[in-house]
């Protein structure tokens, strides 16, 4: 039962979480003129709890990510929770290097998980466009928002870690009172 | 174990997905209760960050520019002086447009048709897609397909509609076409978006015929073609107009009018294009011919007041000098009555006008 409750309450963590960083991407990176292109805030959290977290975890934070994408913009609905529910699932399988604060490994998925979800949007504009100046979008759009993604990954994901350590302590010390 | 737990998810979801991105590719409103109930839930807080956070923008951005206002007001007061000079040139013009237009039995006022303002709540700041939301929806009268505008150019179209939010697609997205026409010699052309062009603030102009009058600097507007868009609202300018590889087409760019990087507040048009010929003729019938009738009647009015009163002044004086005459020959007094009666009426002729 405890772990019923538990499991609920991480969820809506999970979600809030998505929430906020959908809120920040769409109501106030806009505002803020210095972007040249705007960080990927939601592709961030997404990545990152698959990582610290595992597979379900990352798929779970990628589905809300997905799912209010896809509320958002007005394309097939399910491209983005798919798109986002991949890349929660593959930063999962990358658990295990997950030993200690090094920001190394999370540059490099948030490389991955970038290109992925670039080139899955790419792939689905050439669908759905009949045309798309590859060349002319990767060096305007993937790499500027590549650049600000991994600048924000610096700062995002260290805040992510150890605010979810110290949730986890909380639970921890409450889930031995229980005991 | 966990892993494999993930994988069997992982498959329903993707099939789910699938499922449903199929479904709402072949019909897409079967998805719009989804998206309307999110809307329920998001865009009161949406609405409230971005109000929260564009004042505090505002603000820095106040302080930051103060020194560059001072010099712009400046510029402005010369511009409000020129533009005063014009607009009563205009104006007067206008009434004439207007009396001319009724001769030709010319029904369509455009531009003249009823908009609701609206602030743009959220927009996603990556740039695959040209999207915004705009806090008004249902309860405002807002629906599908509605044209809005801003800084007295073409924005976009209205793509999915709430309760209380509609999202824009605005016309520098990649998957816009809009029907255009120049203004000056109604030669048609497309305005596609584009990422490389809106890079550089522009849009480009294809499809112009090769026999087509289109130079740079023509006014770009919505073309009666268009199934969703309005005839007549002013797109941008047209500039860089060449003539396309194949020899068949002409194609250019267009420096849009609206200011696409800095959208805040829009005017949606509440007039859908396909019932826009019945609310255009009762808007363009009130306006053409309510007013110039009554400037008809009143000039008319006032005219005939004048002649009446000339009139009547002839009359008192050729009573006058009747009368003199007639006191001084001693003719008959028939003349001097007819010159009182004319005295008469030409008071009352004025009275009743």
């Amino acid at each position: 039962m405890y772990g019923f409750k538990k499991l609920i309450k991480r969820i809506a963590i999970y979600f809030l979480l998505v929430l906020a960083a959908f809120l920040l991407q769409t109501c106030v990176f806009p505002l803020l003129k210095f972007f040249y292109a705007a960080p990927n805030l939601l592709l961030i959290v997404t990545f990152s709890y698959g990582f610290i977290y595992g597979s379900l975890t990352g798929m779970i934070c990628g589905i809300f990510a997905g799912f209010l994408m896809d509320v958002f913009y007005y394309e097939p609905f399910g491209m983005f929770i798919l798109i986002f529910c991949y890349s929660g699932f593959f930063s999962g399988l990358f658990q295990n290097q997950l030993k200690n604060d090094s920001i190394v490994f999370p540059l490099i998925l948030c490389v991955l998980n970038e290109l992925f979800y670039n080139a899955a949007v790419m792939f689905y504009r050439l669908f759905n466009l009949g045309h798309a100046d590859v060349a002319y979008s990767i060096k305007n759009v993937v790499l500027p928002e590549l650049f600000f993604t991994l600048l924000i990954t610096i700062l995002a994901y260290r805040i992510l870690l150890h605010t979810n350590r110290k949730l986890d302590k909380i639970d921890d010390v409450r889930g031995q009172n229980v005991a | 174990m966990n892993n494999r737990f993930s994988k069997h998810i992982l498959i329903v979801v993707t099939i789910l997905c699938v499922f449903l991105m199929v479904l709402s590719y072949v019909q897409g409103s079967l998805i719009d209760p989804v998206r309307r109930y999110a809307g329920y839930l998001l865009t009161p807080i949406q609405s409230g960050i971005s109000s929260f956070g564009s004042t505090v923008a505002g603000e820095i951005d106040e302080k930051r520019h103060l020194h560059d206002v001072y010099d712009e007001n400046e510029k402005l007061r010369q511009e409000i002086d020129k533009l005063t000079e014009e607009n009563n040139r205009l104006r007067s013009e206008t009434l004439e447009l207007e009396r001319l237009r009724e001769l030709y039995g010319l029904d369509q006022e455009y531009m003249q048709y009823p908009k609701v303002a609206a602030r743009v709540i959220a927009r996603d700041s990556q740039k695959w897609f040209q999207v915004f939301r705009l806090d008004k929806g249902l309860s405002d009268g807002i629906q599908k397909d509605m044209n809005v505008i801003c800084n007295g150019g073409l924005v976009g179209i209205v793509t999915d509609v709430g309760a209380n939010y509609c999202t824009v697609r605005s016309i520098i997205d990649d998957e816009s076409n809009v029907y255009a026409e120049s203004q000056y010699s109604g030669d048609t052309c497309l305005v596609n978006g584009s990422i490389s062009s809106y890079d550089e603030g522009r849009l480009e102009i294809t499809n112009i015929g090769m026999d087509a009058v289109f130079n740079n600097g023509d006014a770009v507007v919505t073309s009666n073609l268009s199934t969703k868009f309005l005839p007549g609202i002013l797109i941008g300018y047209a500039s860089d107009i060449n003539i396309d590889s194949q020899h068949l087409t002409k194609s250019g760019q267009l420096i849009p009018v609206a200011d696409f990087g800095n959208i805040e507040e829009v005017l949606i048009i509440t007039t859908l294009k396909t019932d826009s010929g019945l609310v255009d003729t009762g808007v363009g019938e009130n306006d053409t011919v309510d007013i110039p009738e009554d400037l008809i009647t009143e000039e008319a009015g006032e005219a005939q007041a004048e002649e009446s009163g000339t009139e009547a002044d002839a009359g008192a004086e050729a009573a006058e000098a009747e009368t003199e005459a007639s006191s001084e020959a001693g003719a008959s007094s028939d003349t001097a009555d007819a010159a009182a009666d004319t005295q008469e009426t030409g008071p009352q002729d004025q009275s009743t006008q």
